[in-house]
């Protein structure tokens, strides 16, 4: 689809046509990282399928907010699947700002996109927490 | 592209186009009307009778009508123009939050020279009540300004009842009219308003022209801003951009002519569009008045959607928000803000407006791409999922 949008190819092609977005089901063990803005307008979250190995296995994203923050999501979980848990901690946003190519005021898209990934690296898989919500 | 944003600027009527080209080439019309020869007499006379012609269509006389640039010049000179002329009866001015920008930064220019702003309290959808009004004018108060229609919800005030308000305590009432002609009749005398300022490109005219009304009886005064060849009796020098007059006056005359015809169509696609969203689509708030709605003026504010990602979803949409967004804390829209909505709900806003050759094929497709984004917008946040689930 051609871009007539103000937004570069790269952000416009991941927020127009997102992959990866939604939700796994409970018993597929998901972990689930969530980051929100100071104002709370935007909100990311990153599920992620993690195999017994490490290896992360599937990832899918949800998020309210700029195309910016769709696009990171979306290429955040692209990125991440099929790579190993323990070289996803070392992510920096820094990294992700840079793939993206995002601007000065956009860059909160990868602060907020690390910051989820990493809840959810850290975090038990979602239906063990609804199991035993103290473990929290 | 759907082009639904008549209230910024509307496409110039043919006839207009028409009547500006014969006032501009050599065999034309092209003569300065200040040039004491024949062809400026001839031009000359073609601005006054359009000036008399325009003063017919907004219930006023000829020498009431001053020509400007727009009416960002005619609110300027009204306010900073009464303000200085009038300076001695005190130094207050009485406004709502929810007017254009036109008429909000130049008051606030005179609050930095020292005047008190007096911000008038509106209802929840912007309508100014009479007795707000006369509760908020104080005995030094020398001017207030109210808006005819808003230009973002397209809320009418009473602006007749708004006046007498006014005239009772000798407060000189001015009324930004930009978004009015065309889908009201505008009676400047009868409503006994001191100043009204107009736009041509508003209701089918060229942009850069517009006018302003300055009451004969009782007489209002304004200092003028353009100094130099004192043209507009002294009031705005600079040779009169004979075109724009005439391309202005021509539109005006159409847009009045056909006015009711055109509210009619305005109306039904006005009720097309909001039936369609508010069919489909949940938490959808409406902007506006029942009461006092303008027909070509349709704002909605959506619930669980991302502003900026909303406009830039609908990119074959023209279509405003009212906002200005770089960066994640956008400004949203000031109006809707002051009349309550929180920024995020703000910002997640969408104003359409219609004009007259807008149609329900157009209004349909539109529906259809708003639906369609803010099903999928709502799809693709974890907030609306969570709603869904509680």
């Amino acid at each position: 689809m051609k871009n007539t949008s103000i937004y570069p190819d790269k952000i416009w092609r991941l927020f127009r046509e997102p992959r990866r977005h939604g939700c796994f089901e409970l018993d597929q063990k998901p972990v689930r990282g969530r980051a929100n803005t100071p104002a709370g307008h935007a909100l990311l979250q990153i599920e992620l399928l993690i195999a017994p190995d490490g290896r992360i296995d599937d990832a899918l994203f949800q998020a309210l907010g700029c195309p910016y923050l769709i696009a990171t999501g979306a290429w955040l979980c692209a990125y991440v699947t099929g790579r190993r848990r323990e070289a996803m901690l070392e992510l920096e946003s820094r990294t992700v700002a840079e793939q993206l190519e995002l601007p000065a005021v956009k860059r909160y898209c990868a602060v907020m996109a690390i910051e989820a990934l990493k809840q959810a690296l850290n975090t038990q898989p979602v239906a063990d927490a609804v199991a035993t919500p103290t473990a929290e | 592209m759907i082009y639904l944003d008549h209230a910024a600027t509307t496409p110039v009527r043919k006839e207009a186009a028409e009547a500006m080209a014969l006032c501009m080439t050599e065999s034309g019309h092209f003569a300065n009307p200040g040039s004491d020869h024949v062809p400026g007499r001839q031009v000359a006379r073609i601005v006054e009778q359009a000036r008399e012609r325009f003063a017919g269509l907004v219930g006023a006389k000829a020498e009431e009508i001053v020509f400007t640039s727009g009416a960002t010049e005619s609110n300027n000179m009204a306010l900073l123009g009464g303000a200085a002329f009038y300076a001695n009866k005190g130094k207050r001015i009485a406004l709502a939050k929810t007017e254009h920008k036109s008429v909000l930064d130049p008051c606030r220019q005179l609050a930095s020279r020292g005047w008190s702003l007096d911000w008038l309290e509106t209802d929840a959808s912007g309508l100014i009540a009479p007795d707000v009004l006369a509760a908020a004018l104080k005995d030094d108060t020398c001017l207030a300004s109210g808006m005819l229609v808003n230009n973002e919800t397209g809320v009418v005030q009473n602006i007749p009842a708004l006046a007498r308000v006014c005239n009772d305590k000798q407060v000189l009432l001015h009324v930004d009219a930009a978004q009015a002609l065309g889908k009201f009749r505008i009676e400047a005398r009868r409503w006994d308003v001191a100043m009204m300022s107009f736009s041509a490109h508003k209701f089918g005219g060229p942009k850069g022209v517009g006018a302003l009304y300055l009451r004969r009886k009782p007489p209002v005064k304004v200092q003028p801003l353009m100094f130099g060849g004192g043209q507009e009796r002294g009031l705005r020098s600079g040779t009169l951009p004979v075109h724009q007059i005439v391309g202005m006056v021509r539109a005006a005359e159409l847009a009045e002519a056909e006015r009711e015809q055109v509210v009619r169509h305005m109306e039904r696609l006005r009720r097309r569009l909001q039936d369609q969203i508010l069919t489909a689509l949940p938490q959808v708030e409406v902007n506006g008045a029942d009461s006092a709605q303008s027909p070509h003026i349709l704002n909605l504010s959506f619930h669980g959607v991302d502003g900026e990602a909303l406009r830039a979803d609908l990119i074959e949409l023209a279509v405003s928000s009212g906002s200005a967004c770089t960066s994640d804390h956008a400004e949203s829209s000031y109006v809707l803000r002051a009349l309550g909505r929180e920024n995020s709900l703000a910002d997640a806003s969408l104003r359409f407006s219609f004009g007259p050759l807008t149609t329900a094929e157009q209004i349909d497709q539109a529906a259809q791409r708003v639906i369609a984004s803010v099903r999928r917008l709502r799809g693709l946040s974890p907030l609306w999922q969570d709603e869904a689930a509680a």
